[in-house]
């Protein structure tokens, strides 16, 4: 009777234990998600965001302290390719020379065009960011390989990604060169242009074409990093804006 | 069973979500009873509504988990998602867990002992409390992010 009545004791606490937890883990997440860790990213203290001045445009913020404050930014092309990438991104994997950027108009719009010479290339932003949402307007119709938004992106061998190849979508990360992929989907799109998205909140990670999710994965929260994108293909690639919303609770 | 929604409905999940919501408070007053005023009724009663709770949390459970990728959730809502979804898992574990300890104090009839009853309310409280959490982080996705509100 003693050992029922310390076995029923223990399950109890087990429950309380449980709610506590559950309650203390929600607290945390919440607490994760409001705060920017700084340390993690020494670059982007330096502020490399040089908006208009320097090529690109960006929407809703304007340079490091608004990035700081976490808004988001809808960068658009214009000015020179090279300079356009060399003031706005930096590379992780590659160089210029394999992407050849230019700027170009369709449709009255601007464009970057990239045209991928087969080896791996990976630019990014030079701020980072934690729960991120990326949404990039592209058209990848000319290009054969595989195209990524990367974030949480240490270096080339340290990132998270959504990857299109055709009409597959791979949802994963990148840990010291190791891919762990969490989710994997094939999509239908009849437009040359697509609405690329990645959302990453906290431990849940979505990748969408458009309103449409196509893939749906958990890991564990990785530290800060940049966002950008990355090309590992021959052929051109066509980029009309690339929004970038820090995810927050509110 | 999609065929049986409105047009208008873009998935069962929020048919479902009620169900384990109202079933554990009708339960948790059962149990204030119960402790006021001993009596078979409550003590089964109670009993049977948390059982029935846990499976309706279990039936929740698996429609948010369709339904998480069959609305649109903007951006800004990805964090409210992530947590009421996270909150889900915490409350359907908690639910099951307490479901089956009490199946087994019910059993053993242990359930019956005042101390042992004002115990298993607090816990009863927890529970509503988390699943209150669960609750008003969805209903957050929905009434200020919009998740769900077009098909």
């Amino acid at each position: 009777m003693k050992e029922l009545k310390s076995t029923i004791y223990s399950a109890i606490l087990f429950m309380l234990m449980l709610g506590v937890a559950a309650c203390s883990g929600g607290k945390k997440s919440e607490e994760e998600e409001s705060g920017h860790d700084h340390s993690e990213m020494t670059e982007s203290e330096d502020g490399h965001d040089h908006g208009e001045a320097s090529g690109g445009h960006d929407h809703g913020s304007h340079g490091k302290a608004s990035m700081d404050e976490g808004e988001g930014k809808t960068w658009t092309p214009s000015g020179n390719g090279e300079e356009l990438i060399r003031s706005d991104f930096h590379f992780i994997a590659g160089a210029m020379e394999n992407i050849a950027p230019e700027v170009t108009e369709v449709a009255s719009d601007n464009v970057l065009k990239l045209t991928a010479n087969g080896q791996p290339v990976a630019f990014v932003f030079h701020q980072s960011y934690g729960n991120i949402g990326m949404a990039v307007s592209l058209n990848a119709s000319s290009f054969q390989g595989t195209y990524k938004l990367i974030h949480h992106a240490s270096n080339a061998h340290n990132h998270e990604f959504v990857a299109v190849n055709g009409n597959n979508m791979k949802l994963g990360r990148i840990v010291q060169g190791d891919e762990m992929v969490f989710d994997e989907s094939e999509f239908e799109s009849d437009e040359d242009w697509i609405n690329l998205r990645v959302s990453a909140a906290g431990t849940h990670y979505k990748g969408y074409i458009g309103n449409k999710t196509v893939t749906h994965g958990h890991g564990d929260k990785m530290k800060n990093g940049y966002v950008g994108i990355m090309l590992d293909g021959t052929g051109e690639i066509l980029i009309k804006s690339i929004e970038t919303v820090p995810l927050e609770d509110e | 069973m999609e065929a049986l929604l409105p047009e208008w409905m873009p998935n069962i999940h929020p048919l479902i979500i009620h169900f384990p919501i109202a079933l554990w408070a009708v339960a948790l007053l059962f149990d204030v009873v119960f402790v006021i005023k001993k009596s078979t009724w409550t003590r089964n009663g109670a009993m049977s509504l948390y059982a029935l709770a846990a499976v309706s949390a279990f039936a929740a459970y698996l429609s948010g988990d369709q339904a998480i990728d069959m609305v649109s959730v903007p951006f800004q809502g990805e964090v409210t998602a992530s947590q009421h979804s996270d909150w889900g898992h915490y409350t359907l574990y908690f639910f099951a867990g307490y479901a089956v300890l009490r199946g087994f104090l019910y059993w053993k009839s242990l359930d019956t002992k005042k101390l042992m009853a004002i115990g298993l309310l607090i816990l009863g409280l927890v529970g509503m409390g988390m699943v209150a959490k669960t609750a008003d982080l969805g209903g957050k996705l929905v009434y200020k992010y919009g998740a769900g509100t077009k098909k």
